[in-house]
């Protein structure tokens, strides 16, 4: 038995130094989850595709650099960050003053504003207002959505996170929760489009709660890449091609002041 | 809504395999250390005995999901801080070999106490019997104690295994692309989340007949060879 166990283990010891070799440096790493439709999603065959993609690929070209995308889930993808799994979250992250205290982020890429979906026979006539009390859904783990709630709603909202969009709309429409809070781009993108939802009241854009808009996230101390990939950046936003991307995938152009 | 998650069928099946795949070769490796950790724990060497017991009460009592990121995560840094100084750098582990790994470990000690439990309740004579006719101790082993282990313990192995299937989604938390994960992204992909839901559902209903069956027909099988 040791013998079996002994060998299993050099056999999987094998495995490792077979299955990590070291990689030139000048690869960057990017981690991105694609199951968000349209920023990141997964092709019919198995190819990521979306405009934090399409951006990526873009700014990857203009600095000439090479870059490793992987799909990585959004629950772990800052603990792959940490470890060195990836260098940099291609997911465009809100930024905020507690993640820019952890991590270095790149430029802002665009600015998103904050709503609340509900149903299309809701009644709106009170707006925000009118959802004090009730349970209101928005995505797990993300600060900025919390504390936006807890900001207009009061610190006792009840509050209930949700993996995803999808899973917080499925209880949507089951009405275990009166509204679903995000940013308006998704919302307007994947659900008012359906014509089976509306916001409660105009997005709010108020830096307060949006914060300094949405960029790419990275390890603390990673100046030299952040510096790199902000060059590409500026220099893609500025050929327009970053507008480009942004009326491809949610029919309007970004905020990018 | 069938035909906006037909065309990702492909890539889903990739997924459900992979799901199959992690179990068939997770679940052999735990049952050889279940079986190495149940002899353990009767070992006459104290250290030893005490180790299997060990390694039974922490992995039995860690949630799978803390074993997987430690597996996953801590390698990576193990790793990282090891090649550091040589001056060579490194991508860190697959995430599938850390899920299979990590589940290879946790599930050998839920395997160990099966083991462990059934051999308290063999008949001394078995060993009697083999020692009376001259075997060694490891014969008694291979030839006797393990052949009956192995029958009297399927039925409670079996469901070990439809458990390790379940467990094995979250192995989708590191980013292995299984059935659990694969569904997930065609769901944010096609926006049809309840079609694929069930879909998947149906899936792992699938991977569990298929499990089931196999484990009738050994259990058939076992049967005929009494």
């Amino acid at each position: 038995m040791l013998k079996i166990l002994s060998s299993t283990a050099l056999a999987a010891a094998i495995g490792i130094a077979f299955l990590s070799p070291a990689r030139a440096e000048d690869a960057i790493k990017i981690g991105i989850d694609a199951a968000y439709k349209p920023f990141a999603y997964v092709e019919a065959n198995g190819e990521m595709a979306g405009f934090e993609v399409d951006l990526i690929k873009a700014v990857c070209e203009e600095i000439k650099a090479k870059c490793e995308l992987s799909n990585v889930p959004w629950d772990g993808i800052f603990t792959a960050l940490e470890t060195g799994t990836i260098d940099m979250i291609g997911t465009t992250v809100t930024k905020t003053a507690v993640r820019l205290e952890k991590y270095d982020a790149s430029r802002m890429i665009y600015r998103v504003g904050f709503g609340f979906l509900v149903l299309n026979d809701a009644d709106t006539s009170k707006g925000i207002e009118g959802l004090k009390g009730q349970p209101i859904g928005t995505i797990v783990g993300t600060q900025s959505y919390y504390d936006y709630i807890k900001g207009v709603l009061g610190e006792d909202a009840d509050i209930r996170g949700y993996d995803t969009a999808d899973a917080a709309v499925l209880d949507l429409d089951a009405g275990r929760i009166a509204a679903f809070q995000s940013d308006n781009i998704q919302l307007g993108q994947a659900y008012i489009s359906t014509g089976r939802y509306k916001l409660a009241a105009e997005p709010t854009f108020d830096p307060k709660y949006v914060g300094e808009g949405r960029a790419w996230f990275y390890r603390k101390g990673s100046t030299d890449l952040v510096g790199r990939i902000d060059k590409g950046l500026d220099a893609v936003i500025a050929s327009g091609k970053a507008d480009e991307l942004g009326l491809k995938y949610f029919n309007t152009k970004l905020t990018t002041e | 809504m069938i035909e906006i998650v037909a065309p990702y069928m492909s890539f889903w099946l990739e997924g459900a395999a992979l799901t199959l795949g992690l179990s068939a070769v997770s679940f052999p490796v735990a049952l050889l250390i279940g079986l190495a950790v149940a002899f353990a724990t009767v070992s006459p060497s104290r250290v030893v005995s005490l180790a299997a017991a060990a390694y039974i009460n922490i992995f039995r009592g860690l949630p799978e999901i803390i074993v997987i990121f430690v597996v996953f995560y801590g390698s990576t840094i193990v790793l990282k801080a090891l090649a550091a100084p040589l001056g060579i750098t490194v991508g860190g582990i697959n995430p599938v070999l850390a899920a299979t790994v990590a589940l290879s470990i946790q599930f050998g000690s839920y395997a160990a106490v099966i083991f462990k439990d059934w051999m308290a309740v063999f008949p001394k004579g078995y060993t009697e019997a083999g020692l009376a006719i001259g075997m060694t101790r490891s014969r008694i082993r291979r030839r006797i104690v393990v052949p009956l282990l192995m029958r009297s313990a399927t039925p409670a192995l079996g469901n070990l295994f439809l458990v390790m299937l379940k467990i094995s989604a979250l192995a989708s938390l590191i980013g292995v692309a299984e059935l659990s994960r694969t569904t997930g992204i065609i769901a944010g992909s096609t926006r049809e989340p309840l079609v694929c839901y069930l879909i998947a559902a149906v899936m792992y209903l699938a991977i569990s007949a298929i499990a089931g069956f196999v484990q009738y027909r050994f259990e058939a099988f076992v049967e005929r060879t009494r």
